[in-house]
C-alpha cells in the first residue's frame, strides 16, 4: 500500500533523529562555547581599538595644549612689540621739543642780528655825517689858505708901502727921520707876518695831510661796513633755511607717527587671529572631552558584554 | 518577576552576592531593563550568603520587593568627587584578580603615587580613605578603592577593565553631601514609610575618625524610620561600586 510506503520512512525517520539527538546536544554546546570564546577575542579587539583611541585623543589634547601655550607666549612677545611702538612714538614726539629750542635760539639770533645791523646803520650814518665834516672842514682849509694868501698879499703889498714910505722919509730929510722909523716898523711888522703866515700855512698843509690819510681810513671803514651789512642779509638767508628744516622735522615726525600706529594697528589684528585661533582650540578642547564622556559609557558596555560571556563556558562546564 | 507583577517605579530588587558582584548585575540589567526595576544591594561578608535558612558561598540572594502603597526608589551617594579633569586610560588589567597594570601608559603604582604624593605601599593602601579611583560613566563615577599593591600595579576591590576612563578622587565634607542627599531624596518624596541602606565600610570608617557618625545617622533618620548595614562592595541599579552608600526609600 501507498502508505505504508510512507509509515516505513517516517519510522525510519523518528530513528535517525534518535540516534542523532544525543551527540547534538554536546556539539550545540560546544558551539556556544566555541561562539563564546570569539565573542571574547573580539570584544577584547574593540576593547583594544578603544584603547588605541583613547590614548591618540589624550595625546591630541596634549597637543592642543601645548599650542595654546606656544599662542600665548607669542602673544606676549606681540604686546612686548607692541609698546616698543608705544616708545618709538615717544621718542619721536621728542622731536617737538628740540625743533622748538631751535627756533628760538634761531629768532634769538636774528634779533642779535637786527640790532646789529640797526647799530651798524647808526654807525654809518655818524660815518656820513664825518665824511660831511671833513669835507666841510676842507673846505675850510682852503678858504684859510686863500686869505693866507690874501694876507701875503697884502703884507707885501705893506712892505712895498713902507719902502716907498722910507724913500719918502729920506727925502724929506731931518723932518721925516720919524717916519722913516715908523716906516721901518711897518717893514719888519710886514715880515713876520710874512714869517707866521707861511708858519700857518705848513701847519694848515699838515692838517690837510692828516685829514686826507683820516679821510681815507674812514672809507675804508665805511667799505668795511657796508660788506658786514651785506654779510647780515645772507645771515638771514641762512636762518630762514634753518627754521624751514625744523619746521621739515615735523613732517618727518608725523611719518614716523603714522607707521608706527600702522604697525601697531597690524599687530593689534594680528593679535585678534590669534584670539580667534585661541577660541577655536578652546573649541576642540571642549568637543575632545565630549568625545571623552562617550568613550566612558562604551567601557562600561564593554564589561557587561565581558560579564556575560565570560559566564558561557562555565555554564557549559557545568551542563556537561 | 511575574508573580510579584513589578509596575513602574514601585519594585526594587534587594540582593546580597558571594562575589563577582558586577556579573551578577550585568546579568540582572536585562530584567531590570524590561521590568523597570531598581537595584540596591551590598556583597556579603566571608563570602557567604543565605536564602531562607541555607547558607551559600556561590551565589547570589536577592528580594523583589513591590510597594504596594506607593513608589519606591533606590540613591547612591558618594563622599568623594572627581579631583580635577585628568582622565586616567586603565591598561594591562586583569578582571578576575581585579588587578590595574597601568594608567596611561605607565605602571599604575607609579602614577597613583605621583598624583596623591604616597610614597610607600602602606601609604598607598591608607590612601584610598582619602583619594580612591573612580571610574567615569557618562557624568557618574563609580568608586573603586585600592585594596592592595601588586608589582608595579594595583589591586582594587572591583575590576578594572582595559579602556575604562578613571580618575583621582578627593574627598568632600560629608556632612555637606549627607544634606545634599537628604534633601535630594525630601523633594522626591512628599511621605516616607522607610529607608534601607548599605554603608560601604570604608565610608564607616572615615566617619568615625572625624566623630561625624552619629551625626550622619541622625541625618538620614530625620527623613524617616531607616536601617542599614555595613557593606564590603555596594550595588546600585547595575553599578557594583566602593565606598558608596547605597539606600532604597520606600514611600
Amino acid at each position: 500500500m501507498i502508505t505504508d510506503l510512507f509509515k516505513k520512512k517516517d519510522v525510519v525517520e523518528v530513528q535517525k533523529v534518535q540516534v542523532v539527538s544525543a551527540p547534538d546536544d554536546g556539539e550545540r554546546l560546544e558551539s556556544l562555547v566555541y561562539i563564546a570564546d570569539s565573542i571574547e577575542k573580539f570584544q577584547k579587539d574593540l576593547v583594544q581599538n578603544e584603547l588605541n583611541s583613547l590614548m591618540e585623543i589624550h595625546d591630541m589634547g596634549e597637543a592642543i595644549n601645548s599650542v595654546m601655550e606656544s599662542n600665548a607666549r607669542l602673544r606676549e612677545q606681540m604686546d612686548a612689540f607692541n609698546e616698543m611702538f608705544e616708545a618709538v612714538n615717544t621718542s619721536a614726539s621728542k622731536f617737538e621739543d628740540v625743533k622748538v629750542n631751535i627756533i628760538k635760539s634761531v629768532d634769538n639770533a636774528q634779533n642779535k642780528v637786527e640790532e646789529l645791523k640797526t647799530s651798524s646803520n647808526e654807525v654809518r650814518a655818524s660815518f656820513d655825517e664825518m665824511t660831511q665834516g671833513f669835507e666841510n672842514f676842507k673846505s675850510a682849509v682852503d678858504q684859510i689858505s686863500d686869505y693866507m694868501k690874501q694876507i701875503i698879499g697884502i703884507a707885501t703889498q705893506t712892505n712895498l708901502l713902507a719902502l716907498n714910505a722910507s724913500i719918502e722919509a729920506a727925502r724929506a730929510g731931518a723932518a721925516g727921520k720919524g717916519f722913516a722909523v715908523v716906516a721901518t716898523e711897518v717893514r719888519e711888522l710886514a715880515d713876520e707876518i710874512k714869517v707866521l703866515i707861511s708858519q700857518v700855512n705848513a701847519s694848515i698843509e699838515a692838517a690837510g695831510q692828516e685829514s686826507e690819510k683820516l679821510s681815507s681810513s674812514m672809507e675804508n671803514s665805511i667799505a668795511a661796513m657796508d660788506r658786514s651789512l651785506r654779510e647780515v642779509d645772507e645771515t638771514k638767508d641762512t636762518f630762514k633755511e634753518i627754521i624751514e628744516s625744523a619746521n621739515g622735522a615735523n613732517a618727518v615726525q608725523q611719518e614716523i607717527n603714522d607707521t608706527a600706529d600702522a604697525a601697531s594697528d597690524e599687530l593689534s589684528s594680528i593679535g585678534n587671529s590669534f584670539a580667534d585661533i585661541n577660541n577655536k582650540y578652546d573649541a576642540l578642547t571642549d568637543q575632545l572631552a565630549r568625545v571623552n564622556a562617550l568613550g566612558t559609557t562604551k567601557s562600561s558596555v564593554f564589561e557587561h558584554i565581558d560579564n556575560l560571556v565570560s559566564q558561557i563556558p562555565p555554564i557549559v562546564k557545568d551542563r556537561k | 518577576m511575574e508573580k510579584v507583577a513589578p509596575g513602574k517605579e514601585n519594585t526594587a530588587i534587594i540582593d546580597f552576592c558571594t562575589g563577582n558582584d558586577a556579573a551578577v548585575l550585568t546579568t540582572l540589567r536585562g530584567l531590570v531593563d524590561r521590568y523597570n526595576l531598581q537595584v540596591m544591594g551590598a556583597t556579603g561578608d566571608a563570602g557567604k550568603v543565605s536564602c531562607n535558612g541555607k547558607i551559600y558561598t556561590d551565589g547570589m540572594a536577592y528580594a523583589v520587593v513591590r510597594n504596594e502603597g506607593g513608589r519606591v526608589k533606590t540613591y547612591k551617594e558618594n563622599i568623594y568627587v572627581p579631583k580635577d579633569n585628568r582622565q586616567l586610560v586603565a591598561s594591562r588589567t586583569d578582571r578576575t584578580k581585579y588587578y590595574l597594570g597601568e594608567l596611561n601608559g605607565r605602571p599604575a603604582k607609579q602614577v597613583y603615587m605621583e598624583l596623591t604624593g604616597a610614597t610607600t605601599d602602606k601609604d598607598i593602601i591608607n590612601q584610598t580613605f582619602k583619594n580612591p579611583l573612580g571610574k567615569m560613566v557618562g557624568n557618574d563615577v563609580c568608586i573603586m578603592s585600592i585594596k592592595d599593591v601588586s608589582g608595579t600595579g594595583l589591586i582594587l576591590y572591583r575590576q578594572a577593565n582595559d579602556s575604562d576612563i578613571l580618575t583621582l578622587l578627593e574627598m568632600r565634607d560629608p556632612m555637606e553631601v549627607a544634606a545634599s542627599t537628604v534633601s535630594r531624596i525630601k523633594s522626591d518624596f512628599n511621605r516616607i514609610s522607610g529607608i534601607y541602606s548599605v554603608n560601604c565600610i570604608f565610608r564607616y570608617l572615615v566617619l568615625k575618625e572625624r566623630g561625624e557618625l552619629n551625626t550622619y545617622l541622625g541625618k538620614i533618620a530625620s527623613l524617616g524610620t531607616s536601617c542599614g548595614l555595613i557593606g564590603f562592595g555596594e550595588h546600585y541599579n547595575s553599578q557594583f561600586v566602593n565606598q558608596t552608600m547605597t539606600c532604597v526609600v520606600f514611600e
